[in-house]
């Protein structure tokens, strides 16, 4: 009687478990370390750098020089979004806001204020950009198999009732 | 076996399909014609309010509220509007520097359905409020401002002395005025505001819901019943001051009356409520 070999068997069963435990569990943990390991910190600090954050971590430079970086930013961004008919109103109050602490000596708050007036117009300029082609899917067509308007029912009746 | 030369050409033919397709799409989208648009509002106000007719829209939420339309008609008894057409038409017959008055230019001052309209020399969009100041310059006065009192109450008598004329916009024929056309169209339909709100999110798609204890009106004859005399302001005000309003209130930055922006939605809005009769000055909470 002839033992049967089992050994590629065995060899294959193996080499599935390693595959499925490289592919699974090694290969995403590698790729990780090596986007940990190539991550510039440089790079971290640019992005914040452009989120106008810079001035809260330097504090080795003038606030007043800071906060009227962040002041001039937000003035910008703000005239931008008016520029393209798209300006929140909250973003000119928090301006006027960042002016006053600016002019009363509070770089801090000044700068603080001015970030989220940024904030506000960077938001405002991304709504203008998303709706240049967006409000055509807006109104109701001839063909109402065209149209990709979702009616939304009627929550309340309408009284219907009158003459 | 399929080789690489099949792949590739068959994938640059899908490609083209869906390119195609899109272009199609998308031109469908940015040539649909005013006409088209009105006709399309219309059928759509007609599937959501099957027992209204277009024209009962003119009276805004009062069409198909049966409880406020009540209140509404108790308040037109004893309109407050009635003084500011009082005062509106003593201004109307008040000489004006060169000594006319506003009926050279507007005669007995029912015109209101002939505005807005697209002037293609001033390449513009001319409302009654621009027809006034204009009539003013022409006749040696200064312009009113457009936010002011005193132009609110000459458009309240104007609007009271063309009550049952029929809104008749002429359909944006040029190249201008198809542009200030989809311009108000754009406007209207864009969101905007930290609400991030289209006046269509309301407007259509909600219209006839409630929004808080308010029911929300439709497109079709948002323009019929201007100037109006809101319970919020205590007074009567424009077209623009409500627009403003609503803009406001999604928290976008609102623009001045009779900019430009306005005079494009006013010339949208008032085309496709074009079969609509006029009934301002009006009442509004």
């Amino acid at each position: 009687m002839k033992t049967p070999n089992i050994f590629p068997a065995i060899s294959h069963v193996t080499s599935r478990i390693f595959s499925y435990v490289f592919s699974y569990l090694m290969a995403p943990l590698l790729a990780a370390l090596l986007l940990i390991a190539c991550t510039d910190p440089s790079t971290e600090q640019s992005t914040e750098q452009s989120n106008g954050q810079n001035h809260k971590q330097s504090s080795d430079k003038d606030p007043a020089l800071l906060a009227r970086v962040a002041l001039d930013q937000a003035q910008a961004q703000y005239e931008a979004s008016r520029q393209a008919g798209y300006a929140w109103a909250r973003t000119p109050v928090l301006l006027k806001s960042a002016t006053e602490d600016f002019a009363a000596g509070d770089f801090s708050g000044a700068a603080s204020t001015a970030d989220q007036a940024t904030r506000l117009a960077d938001a405002s300029l991304a709504q203008a950009q998303a709706e240049q082609t967006a409000w055509l899917d807006r109104f109701p067509k001839t063909d109402s198999s065209q149209s990709p308007l979702t009616q939304l029912p009627l929550t309340t009746t309408p009284a219907n009732k009158v003459p | 076996m399929i080789r690489r030369p099949a792949i590739a050409a068959m994938l640059l033919t899908l490609s083209s399909y869906s390119l195609l397709g899109y272009m199609a799409a998308f031109s469908h989208k940015a040539v649909a014609d005013p006409e088209s648009d009105r006709q399309a509002m219309r059928a759509f106000y007609q599937k959501r309010f099957p027992d209204i007719a277009p024209e009962a829209h003119k009276d805004g939420v009062y069409a198909f509220d049966e409880n406020a339309r009540e209140q509404w008609l108790e308040l037109e008894d004893f309109p407050p509007y009635e003084i500011a057409i009082d005062e509106g038409q003593e201004l109307f017959e008040s000489p004006l520097a060169d000594g006319s008055n506003y009926s050279d230019c507007f005669g007995d001052g029912a015109v209101k359905n002939q505005f807005p309209y697209f002037d293609e020399q001033k390449g513009e969009v001319i409302t009654l409020e621009l027809a006034i100041n204009t009539c003013r310059s022409q006749h040696g006065d200064q312009p009113l401002p457009y936010d002011g009192a005193e132009i609110t109450r000459l458009t309240a008598y104007i609007a009271f002395q063309s009550r049952g004329q029929t809104i008749a916009v002429a359909e944006p024929a040029n190249e201008g005025a198809l542009a200030a056309y989809n311009d108000g169209k754009r406007f209207y339909a864009s969101r905007r505001g930290q609400l991030n709100f289209a006046c269509t999110s309301c407007h259509v798609q909600l219209a006839g819901n409630r929004l808080r204890a308010e029911h929300l009106s439709a497109s079709l004859g948002q323009v019929s019943h201007w100037p109006a005399y809101r319970l919020k302001w205590q007074d009567v005000g424009s077209l623009h001051r409500r627009f403003a309003r609503c803009i406001k209130q999604v928290g976008a930055e609102p623009f001045p009356a009779q900019s430009k922006e306005y005079r494009n939605l006013e010339y949208f809005l008032t085309y496709i409520s074009n079969g609509l009769p006029l009934n301002g000055p009006s009442i509004r909470k």
